[in-house]
This record gives structure tokens, C-alpha cells and sequence, in this order.
């Protein structure tokens, strides 16, 4: 499967995992009402489709993140999400601080 | 007021997380250090910073090793042999001496003496993690029975937060009421490092369970008569062919160390070859060098425990994901530091005139504060005491307490005299100092510094150095700022 | 209805017994520092006879039994204590009844 992967996604697997997770809890953010007032955020939040997506995307970021191999995969995984959460949340407060 | 099971959870997660907090705080911080105390040691030992990384040791530098070793044994000493590997690249013949593994270091290419200085390094961290220098029995136990409140924290913790778990798995707000941002923090650092946490909390304990639990150790392993190689060390056979059998065992460079049993010698696979932390061992005898046997550690169970401690030791992590253990670690610290925070915060107010909350104040200080002067003050000393300086590592060792020590002593002191925010800021201005000088020193007291910029483990700690002393000094502006005094 | 710890303390503050034991009033906090002690007493216990009844009915597989013992108990103690402490009513109860059970599974092997 790997011979399919373009090399630039294949060396940088635990990168692109970290953007997925960020680009998927930044869109969690956005569907919950309390993170939507303090941000003053009115735009259109993910539904249906999109949702469906967002369920997939951490699969998508597993998929990459098996890559580097299934036991650190697993590891990189975890640990792409634990620092997505962190980054996602302070760039939010940043723009809660900007308004 | 009802007593729900919220209430009194909050109330075991409160007391459970500050009365083992303290200590669990230093047992995070000296772990999430430990994961790059391989690395640490080398920059404490700025000597060998040239050797290339991953040499395979040439037979004439596993010949001098076992003259080394032989000279050791005949002191009566028990000494064993760690191989270069891509973390550590050169020979070291160790030995315990109480407290740390101490011993010179040979070059992998021609065996001859590294004149490194003797060092406590990152071994002082590891230890600090898992005994906490009360020794080796009770401080296992002491740490295990803590790693088991933590899981109660743990616990309890998800059972409190978990109403909001979803809704508010991002929401961070450091700019609103201290107490709300703080608390924001906690539940951000928990929720988001949950898996680490609770894996390396649960597979701490597990590896040291036998100190508070039933153990079968006793029942199980028996001594046998003490062979003739304990009584009068013999001399060793050559090294080479051995590695060289192990490696046919193993693979090539998936050796990490030399053991010399009372029975046999043993050439111990690395604990970095796999995920699993096998320790599988290649036997052989004393008077010829001949391979006797290949001891596989097999079966369920043990497979499991070698799970375990391949997850807790991360011994066999590619760099990213070391950063990645670094970076996790420094989460479950923050967790707790912050969760002491919160404590204080919530008695201040009513208790804040008591000699208990001053004490609590205070070894709160000295634990989140303290203990990182004293490490920042670990790599000035090592810098700055001479290379050649008699028990250096006793030096060390004990400067680091003293720091450490003072620390403790100072914000005892201020927050006695009703000045605990002068502890605070006092001390952060230490770490301030301490972590954006130690770049400027290590440049002037490191040999040609220049030729080693780059991706290095040097230009890697002073940078982390350098964000610890602007993040203390962000953290000492914001407690300057009036209306936070 | 206050558990049997709030009924001690109330019973405690009632019949004035700070006159002869030097504390001034039984709190809530007290109550709790003592069950969580049992509790903690208690879960440990559970757990200590879980391994030594894994091991005694796994002694095939030696020392290794013990280690899967442990594996189990490091897991059951926390919530053991989750238990005993967050159950209002019957979680000491509960607790007992846990260890009991572990003790028998030690004896009848």
C-alpha cells in the first residue's frame, strides 16, 4: 500500500495527523454553542456530509500514522492528538483574546 | 446541601490530588526529564561531542573494555559493559555505587579513554522518578502506591468532568477569572493527555507492583551455591567473538550490554532493538568465550509485562515520537502543577492565615518552582565545577539538593512573613536567569561550540532551557501586573 | 439518610463527646478521612488477595501468575476505591463483600 502513499505524505505522516486532528477539533469547536458565543462565531457549522467526514478524519490520520509502522502508528496517533487538542484550544483563546 | 457523587468525588480528587500531587509532580517532571536522559548525559559530558553517533565498537575497543573490566573485577566490583548505540555512541564500563551508574567511557573506535568528567547526568533524574532517593525498596513503594492515587485522581477526575468531557473538550480561557483559567488549563491538559497519562501511570505501577503487592519472586527464584567466578573473578575471554555470536542471535547492533553473572556471561539484546523490552539474553562461559545458549523470555504474560515496560521506558521510540513522550510528559506535569495551583486558590481565601497553608503554600512553591531551579542549576554546576574536581558526581548531586533545598527554605520563609507572591516571583526570576543564560554558557564553556550548531542535542537543550526562562519570565510579568498581586 | 459515618459524627456531636475526646466538633471531613482510610484499607487488601489467588489457581504458570495477578489488581484497586468512596450507601458494603469474596478465592484453592 505504501508504493501508492506520494513520499511527501509518507515522510511526514505524524505532520499530516497532527493537521488532520487540528482541522477536526477546530470543527468540533465550532458546533458547540458555548466555544460559538465566546468566539462571536455565526458561519455555517458541519452537518450531514460533513459530519460524516469529520467521523472519518481521524481514521484518515490512524491510516497515515500506520505508516511509521503499527505499534508506533498507534503512539503517534495518540500523541498527534494530545498536541492538536493543546494547539486547537490556544489558537481559539488567541482569537477569543483578538475579539 | 445534597452529597452527590460529584461532591464527593470532588472531594476525594481534590485532597488525593494535592496531598500525592507534591510528590507526584516531581515524580512527572523527573520522568518526562528521564526521557532524554541518555541525551542529557551527553551534554553534561561535552568531551565526547564529536564522536559520530551509531559506530559499531572495533575489537580493539572491546579488548581495552575488558581490560577495563577485568582491572574492576579484581577491585572486587561488579562491573558490566553498555555498547554504543545511536543515542549513547560510546563504550561504557559501569558499575553502581549506591546511587547512580558511574564509570569511564571508551572510544568505540580505538578503546582509548574518553577524558570525560564524571557526571550524575540524567541518570539523577531517573532515579529521582522511580524511587525518589528514599531507596530502592521503599522508594518503589512509595512511588507505586502514589501512581495508584494518581489513578484514583485519574479516576474520579473523568467521573467529575464527564458531563462536559465533549462540549467542552477545547475550550480554553486564559483570559477570564484567574481561578476559571487555571482550571481551564487543568481540564484541557487532562483531557487531551488522557491516553499517556493513564498508560504510563497504569504501566508504572505495574512494573514496581511487586513492591506493594504479593510478589512471587521468593516463592520462585532460589539461589544457587555461589559459583567460583563470584568468589575469584576470572579472567575474562575476548569480547569480540561473543558479540559477533550475539549479533548472529540478534542482528547486527541489536546488542546493548555485557552482563557478567556468577554463572555466565550474557550479551543482553538492546532494549531499543523492539517495542518489546525482551531482555532476551545470548549465554556464554567463562573460561573459553563459547556460546552456551539463547534465553528467549516467552509466554503470554511475560509478553504483556514486556509491553508494559516498552511503553514506560520507550526505549525503542524513533525521535519524533520521543518528542512526542517529552512533550506528553510535560502535559501530565502541567495537569498536576495546575491542579496544585487550583488547591491553593481554593482555600486562600479562608485559610490562607494558617501555618498548614503556609506549608502547602510553600512546598507548593518549592515542587513547581524549586525543583526547576535546581535542575536548571544541575547544568550550570556541571558546567561550572572543574572537569577534574574529586567526586564530582557527589558534587553534583548534592548542589542539586541544597538548590533544591533552599528553595524550599526561602518560600517557607516569605510566605511566613504574609510575602508568599514575592516567593513566587522571586523564584521564577532564578529560573528566568538560570534558563536564558545556560545557551551563553554553554557556548563559552563548551570547545568548539561552532562547529556543533545545528540538529544537535546541545542546540537541543539550550533551547528548551531558553523557552523554560521566557515562559517563567512571562509568568513573573503577569504575576507583576497589579491587578494579579 | 447520612451514612453510617455522618450518623457517628452527628451522634458524636450530640451526646457532647468533644468534652472528652479534645476535638471540637465532628465535621463531614472527619467522616470522610476515615472512609477514605477504609477504603483504602480495604481496596488494597482486595487487591493483595486477588494476586494471590490468581496465583494460587494459575500455579502452573509460576511466577508469572503473581505478575498477572498484579496486572488485574493495579486495575481493580483504583476502581475499588471509586467504588467504596463514590457509592453513598453501599459502597463499603460492596467493598467487603469484594474482599470477602477475594479471601475465600485465596483459602479455597
Amino acid at each position: 500500500m505504501k508504493e501508492f502513499i506520494p513520499t511527501i505524505v509518507l515522510d511526514g505522516a505524524p505532520l499530516w495527523a497532527f493537521i488532520t486532528w487540528v482541522i477536526v477539533l477546530s470543527a468540533h469547536a465550532i458546533q458547540q454553542p458555548k466555544i460559538c458565543r465566546l468566539l462571536g462565531y455565526n458561519g455555517p457549522v458541519p452537518s450531514g456530509l460533513g459530519k460524516l467526514v469529520l467521523l472519518a478524519a481521524p481514521l484518515m490520520s490512524l491510516a497515515l500514522c500506520m505508516t511509521a509502522g503499527p505499534t508506533a502508528g498507534i503512539f503517534y496517533w495518540c500523541g498527534t492528538f494530545s498536541l492538536a487538542g493543546v494547539v486547537t484550544a490556544l489558537g481559539l483563546a488567541c482569537l477569543q483574546s483578538h475579539r | 446541601m445534597r452529597d452527590t457523587l460529584r461532591q464527593r468525588l470532588g472531594w476525594l480528587h481534590t485532597w488525593i490530588g494535592f496531598v500525592t500531587g507534591l510528590l507526584l509532580c516531581v515524580i512527572f517532571a523527573g520522568g518526562t526529564l528521564a526521557v532524554f536522559n541518555t541525551e542529557i548525559t551527553r551534554w553534561m559530558q561535552p568531551e565526547n561531542s564529536r564522536l559520530p553517533s551509531g559506530l559499531a565498537p572495533s575489537p580493539k575497543a572491546l579488548e581495552a573494555a575488558r581490560q577495563n573490566l577485568e582491572t574492576l573485577r579484581a577491585q572486587g566490583k561488579q562491573p558490566f559493559l553498555s555498547l554504543p548505540s545511536v543515542r549513547d555512541p560510546v563504550l561504557r564500563v559501569l558499575q553502581y555505587d549506591g546511587h547512580e551508574f558511574v564509570g569511564p567511557a571508551l572510544d568505540p573506535i580505538d578503546g582509548q579513554r574518553i577524558n570525560v568528567r564524571q557526571t550524575v547526568g540524567g541518570q539523577l533524574f531517573y532515579n529521582l522518578h522511580f524511587t525518589l532517593w528514599l531507596g530502592r525498596d521503599w522508594g518503589r513503594r512509595v512511588v507505586d502506591m502514589l501512581g495508584l492515587a494518581m489513578l484514583v485522581g485519574i479516576l474520579s477526575g473523568i467521573i467529575i468532568h464527564l458531563r462536559l468531557l465533549l462540549p467542552d473538550l477545547v475550550l480554553f480561557r486564559p483570559f477570564a477569572a484567574r481561578a476559571r483559567a487555571w482550571l481551564d488549563g487543568h481540564i484541557l491538559a487532562g483531557v487531551f493527555f488522557l491516553p499517556f497519562i493513564v498508560g504510563i501511570t497504569y504501566t508504572g505501577v505495574i512494573i514496581h507492583a511487586a513492591a506493594v503487592l504479593p510478589d512471587g519472586a521468593a516463592i520462585h527464584r532460589q539461589a544457587g551455591p555461589m559459583p567460583t567466578a563470584l568468589k575469584t573473578p576470572q579472567a575474562l575471554p575476548s569480547l569480540t567473538p561473543m558479540l559477533t555470536r550475539a549479533e548472529a542471535e540478534f542482528g547486527a547492533g541489536q546488542i546493548g550490554f555485557f552482563l557478567f553473572n556468577p554463572h555466565h556471561i550474557s550479551a543482553v539484546r538492546a532494549d531499543g532493538a523492539s517495542f518489546l523490552m525482551t531482555r532476551d539474553e545470548a549465554e556464554f562461559r567463562y573460561e573459553d568465550g563459547a556460546f552456551l545458549r539463547h534465553v528467549k523470555h516467552i509466554g503470554a504474560t511475560t509478553v504483556l509485562s514486556q509491553g508494559f515496560r516498552g511503553f514506560h521506558f520507550a526505549r525503542w521510540t524513533p525521535l519524533p515520537l520521543r518528542w512526542l513522550y517529552f512533550l506528553s510528559g510535560l502535559g501530565g506535569t502541567l495537569l498536576i502543577a495546575s491542579g496544585l495551583v487550583l488547591f491553593l486558590m481554593r482555600y486562600r481565601r479562608r485559610y490562607g492565615n494558617t501555618i498548614s497553608f503556609c506549608l502547602a503554600e510553600s512546598l507548593v512553591i518549592a515542587v513547581l518552582v524549586g525543583f526547576v531551579v535546581a535542575a536548571l542549576g544541575l547544568f550550570w554546576t556541571n558546567r561550572l565545577l572543574s572537569a577534574t574536581l574529586a567526586s564530582r558526581v557527589m558534587w553534583e548531586r548534592n548542589i542539586f539538593m541544597a538548590i533544591w533545598l533552599f528553595s524550599l527554605l526561602h518560600a517557607w520563609g516569605l510566605v511566613l512573613a504574609k510575602r508568599a507572591m514575592s516567593a513566587w516571583r522571586q523564584q521564577l526570576l532564578a529560573v528566568t536567569i538560570l534558563g536564558m543564560g545556560l545557551p551563553i554558557l554553554d557556548i563559552l564553556t563548551r570547545s568548539s561550540w561552532t562547529v556543533l550548531l545545528g540538529r544537535n542535542i546541545f542546540c537541543a537543550i539550550d533551547c528548551c532551557a531558553l523557552v523554560v526562562g521566557m515562559s517563567a519570565k512571562a509568568i513573573h510579568q503577569r504575576l507583576n501586573a497589579p491587578h494579579q498581586t | 439518610m447520612p451514612d453510617i459515618f455522618t450518623s457517628v459524627a452527628l451522634h458524636y456531636n450530640n451526646m457532647r463527646m468533644s468534652r472528652i475526646i479534645p476535638f471540637k466538633a465532628w465535621s463531614p471531613a472527619y467522616s470522610r478521612v476515615l472512609r477514605l482510610v477504609i477504603c483504602m484499607s480495604l481496596a488494597w487488601g482486595s487487591g493483595a488477595a486477588i494476586v494471590q489467588a490468581v496465583a494460587l489457581h494459575f500455579s502452573s504458570i509460576g511466577e508469572n501468575a503473581y505478575v498477572a495477578g498484579q496486572i488485574m489488581a493495579c486495575l481493580l484497586i483504583p476502581i475499588f476505591m471509586i467504588i467504596g468512596f463514590g457509592w453513598h450507601r453501599y459502597g463499603l458494603l460492596a467493598l467487603g463483600i469484594i474482599g470477602t469474596l477475594a479471601m475465600l478465592a485465596c483459602q479455597l484453592g
